[in-house]
């Protein structure tokens, strides 16, 4: 028979055990709980860390990159001049694009509204390539829309809290994206390879025309997660075993996905 | 107790500076992984019971701020905290009694340890991409860091946890 002490330790433990499994349950879960939980009680650590290290690190960058900085700047305001310019001319084009887009029918085109957002943190580690953005539940993203930026598709939104998400980009392990190589009518299976490696596709028919260059866009097939007409990658390189019937493709993302800074979501959900 | 406490402050310094300085930072595509170092300091430097519960409490922030399955980190980070530990407490690459190389040499072979126990408990918590990702270059890369660093971060553990703890030999 167990001490008092002990008995008295077990009861304890199980009414603790009992009052975390209903607050995280009312919270969405143990995992979102434990998760959110590890969020909060770090968050001072981190923020006194970032207060320290932060304004050293960005002075001791700016102290050995001085020429670099300059010489940036420079070249990005004459490039901000050029890309008003082309803005301006290209309001009349998306006026009318979407005069011809409504006439066509076509789902996703310039109609789908767009949330952009910060990118606000990159994936602490290396077994996961993923971004936290500055936008979350309040500003209507949902787990699945799709983000892009920097001239094609980065990822898709895969949790979300009230201000922030976290995107999982193309070139994660996990992603696996359908799209069309070019003009040849080829579907695939686009996969990540991991942070910095090229995207992989597998058992292309040997039917199908591809070349090196040739760009590859989201479907939007029945069924599809993402809407149609999002680039995606470029072929790299094909590779061709002999004696195999299909080939094999390296791309490389559209998007620079290691220099992100600002991001926009599609607030598009299959089947709108 | 009051060990413990300063263990778990001092832990979440390191997870700190972990998350805010080192994780944006990419050394040949590689995030530098001090949570990892910091287990295997403190099980060469105090013993094998801080070692787990640092490294659980370094890797649960690492956990709290990534899309992996929530307790990977925590869970590898006690793992290799363990087994450093009982390697320091047998006296292989512990501060006091052996030779100024094995501690790096215990080092480097903790990251080995760590990248491989991270893959495998994360496909115990069905997630298998991490046998896709970068983890030949981040054992490498890390491998180089933990020898430089095992060292000084156990002198720190010891600093700021005391050495009260230290498992004598």
């Amino acid at each position: 028979m167990a001490s008092p002490v002990v008995r008295r330790r077990i009861f304890s433990g199980v009414v603790a055990f009992v009052i975390f499994l209903t607050v995280a349950e009312l919270t969405g879960g143990p995992a979102h709980f434990l998760r959110s939980t590890g969020r909060f009680v770090s968050a001072p650590f981190t923020w006194v860390v970032g207060l320290v290290a932060h304004p050293v690190g960005h002075l001791m960058t700016g102290a050995l990159n001085y020429s670099d900085v300059v010489a940036q700047n420079r070249l990005l305001r004459e490039q901000l001049a050029h890309d008003q310019m082309l803005i301006n001319q290209q309001q009349y084009q998306a006026n009318e694009l979407q005069r011809l887009t409504a006439s066509l029918n076509l789902p996703f085109v310039g109609t789908t509204p767009t949330v952009s957002a910060q990118v606000i943190g990159i994936s602490p580690t290396n077994f996961a390539a993923t971004v936290t953005i500055s936008r979350g539940q309040d500003d209507g993203l949902l787990p699945g829309m799709p983000v892009v930026g920097g001239g094609g598709l980065l990822g898709t939104v895969t949790s979300t809290t009230s201000h922030s998400a976290i995107v999982t980009l193309i070139t994660d392990a996990s992603s696996a994206i359908t799209g069309e190589i070019g003009t040849s009518g080829a579907q695939a299976v686009i996969y990540g390879s991991g942070d910095a490696r090229p995207l992989r596709v597998t058992a292309v028919a040997l039917s199908k025309s591809v070349s090196p260059g040739d760009i590859v866009s989201t479907t939007g097939a029945n069924g599809d997660l993402l809407p149609p007409g999002i680039p995606i990658a470029k072929v790299k390189s094909i590779v061709v075993t002999p004696g195999a019937t299909t080939y094999n493709l390296t791309l490389t993302p559209l998007a620079d996905i290691r220099n992100l800074g600002y991001v926009s979501v599609l607030l598009w959900e299959p089947g709108t | 107790m009051t060990g413990l406490i300063r263990l778990v402050l001092a832990s979440a310094l390191m997870g700190a500076v972990q998350l805010s300085v080192l994780s944006p930072i990419r050394l040949a595509h590689v995030t530098i992984m001090l949570m990892w170092i910091w287990a295997l300091a403190l099980g060469i430097s105090i013993n094998r019971w801080y070692a787990t519960i640092g490294g659980a409490v370094v890797g649960f922030m690492l956990d709290a701020q990534s899309s992996t399955p929530l307790l990977t980190f925590a869970v590898t980070g006690a793992l290799v905290g363990y087994i450093c530990g009982r390697l320091g407490e047998e006296g292989i690459g512990d501060l006091d009694g052996a030779a100024w190389w094995s501690g790096p040499i215990v080092g480097s072979l903790g990251i080995v340890i760590s990248v491989l126990a991270a893959m495998c408990v994360a496909t115990v918590f069905g997630d298998g991409t991490f046998w896709r990702g970068n983890a030949g270059a981040s054992m490498v890369v890390n491998m180089l860091l933990a020898a430089l660093l095992v060292r000084p971060l156990g002198r720190f553990a010891r600093w700021a946890i005391g050495d009260d703890m230290v498992v004598h030999r």
